[in-house]
């Protein structure tokens, strides 16, 4: 799958089991939902003397459906998730049909952490997250479904970039100052 | 009397962006008198600006045209006054396709048609020299500076409706509480929270450019990025 689009991508890379579990969470949602919708069908139907085998086989197939497109949307939405560390500004951009794109001057992330849901547990797989100091950036600003190698590699060189960057900002000195040599006549 | 080291001390940092206030503090921390170290900036001062005046010439006509960007730049395309009205008249086609006849949504068109021309008309921005200023209000006026420094994140975001047209929405934020949200505060709580690109201008913390083109979009984003790489701000917010 070619979808190295940026440098930082390219370094550390999505794993692309964060697609199955993306499919997976939605489609245990999506069966607690169609079941809402199927349960009273199947009584329906078989209160009409169809046979029970019927409902059952509309369910798999809805099912099917819904997790197939569900899977279609999650490898398009894999494939369009762009993030690239650069010089001066973190970007972020996902969303296939409606895309969202942040960028955050190093200056201003107030929090590199990482973490997991029990669905990332069992797939092994990272969040990576950096916000500033607004609600929306804590929802925008996260590169998620990453192996522990690569968390723990952004994590660090987000870490790495930002001391710099505030290092530079605050002014701190690169060389201790020179010692004053001693002026006559001062 | 000033001494050639402290000179370079102080050329080197300036070239590395440290401000003027940390090489001066350091310098007598390391045992310079204050005096003497005054004495070093302004003989720098004045050795570059007799050096410069050239530079200095060159670029001030850059920089006179890089505070005109503004809205007549990146216009607020006139697709934007429709946007409502279209998705409303949409849905209630939708609607009455499947037998509901929902006419609330009509109800209102009236209102965007007369209402956003006159809120696009009276909403200006300019990417200033310092800030980035907005202004807007057709019959409460609201005027907004937002340092460059102080940009928390800038957001580019499009919806269906926008990816269809080709427009998009810009939001700039900073860490302000709800900057002169007034009223709207209290109702919009949830609103915030989804950052959706439905206002214009500033509101809460973020100032937001609905219904430009993509591509003014990006090119604007582009702009104030460089004004925040420009102005960076001496204090950081950063708690890392």
């Amino acid at each position: 799958m070619d979808v190295t689009q940026s440098p930082t991508r390219e370094k550390y890379p999505l794993s692309t089991r964060k697609i199955l579990k993306k499919t997976l969470g939605y489609s245990v949602m999506w069966v607690i939902a169609l079941s809402f919708v199927m349960v009273p069908v199947s009584i329906f139907l078989s209160e009409a003397s169809v046979s029970w085998i019927v409902p059952i086989l509309i369910s798999i197939t809805v099912v099917a459906l819904a997790v197939f497109l569900t899977y279609l949307y999650e490898l398009w939405y894999f494939k369009v998730y762009f993030y690239d560390l650069t010089p001066d500004f973190i970007v972020i951009r996902k969303g296939p049909i409606t895309p969202r794109e942040i960028t955050i001057p190093y200056e201003r992330v107030q929090d590199v952490y990482v973490d997991q849901d029990i669905l990332d547990r069992f797939f092994g797989l990272y969040d990576v997250h950096l916000s500033s100091a607004t609600i929306s950036s804590g929802m925008a600003a996260h590169i998620d479904g990453v192996v522990k190698e690569h968390a723990d590699g952004l994590k660090g060189e987000l870490l790495q970039t930002v001391s710099a960057k505030i290092a530079k900002t605050r002014g701190i000195a690169p060389t201790s100052a020179p010692t004053p040599t001693p002026i006559a006549g001062v | 009397m000033t001494n050639q080291k402290a000179l370079d001390y102080i050329t080197s940092g300036q070239a590395k962006g440290i401000s003027p206030v940390m090489i001066r503090s350091s310098l007598i921390q390391a045992g310079w008198q204050p005096g003497d170290v005054d004495a070093a900036f302004t003989q720098i001062a004045n050795f570059q600006a007799s050096n410069q005046t050239p530079v200095i010439n060159s670029a001030t006509p850059s920089s006179i045209s890089e505070s005109d960007i503004s809205e007549s730049d990146y216009p607020i395309t006139t697709l934007w006054i429709f946007k409502y009205p279209i998705i409303m008249v949409t849905v209630s086609l939708v609607a009455i396709i499947f037998g509901i006849w929902f006419p609330y949504f009509v109800i209102a068109i009236p209102y965007f048609l007369i209402a956003n021309p006159l809120i696009r008309k009276n909403f200006h921005f300019a990417l200033e020299k310092e800030y980035f200023a907005v202004k807007q209000g057709v019959l409460s006026k609201k005027q907004r500076n937002l340092p460059y420094g102080v940009i928390q994140n800038v957001l580019v975001k499009q919806d269906i409706f926008d990816r269809l047209f080709g427009i998009a929405a810009l939001t700039v934020e900073n860490a302000s509480e709800a900057g002169g949200s007034g009223i709207s505060k209290w109702f919009s709580k949830s609103q915030n929270q989804n950052s959706s690109a439905d206002f214009i201008g500033s509101q809460g913390n973020k100032v937001s450019i609905p219904g430009l083109k993509k591509t003014d979009a990006e090119a604007l984003k582009n702009a104030i990025l460089v004004k925040m790489k420009e102005n960076p701000l001496g204090d950081t917010q950063s708690g890392l």
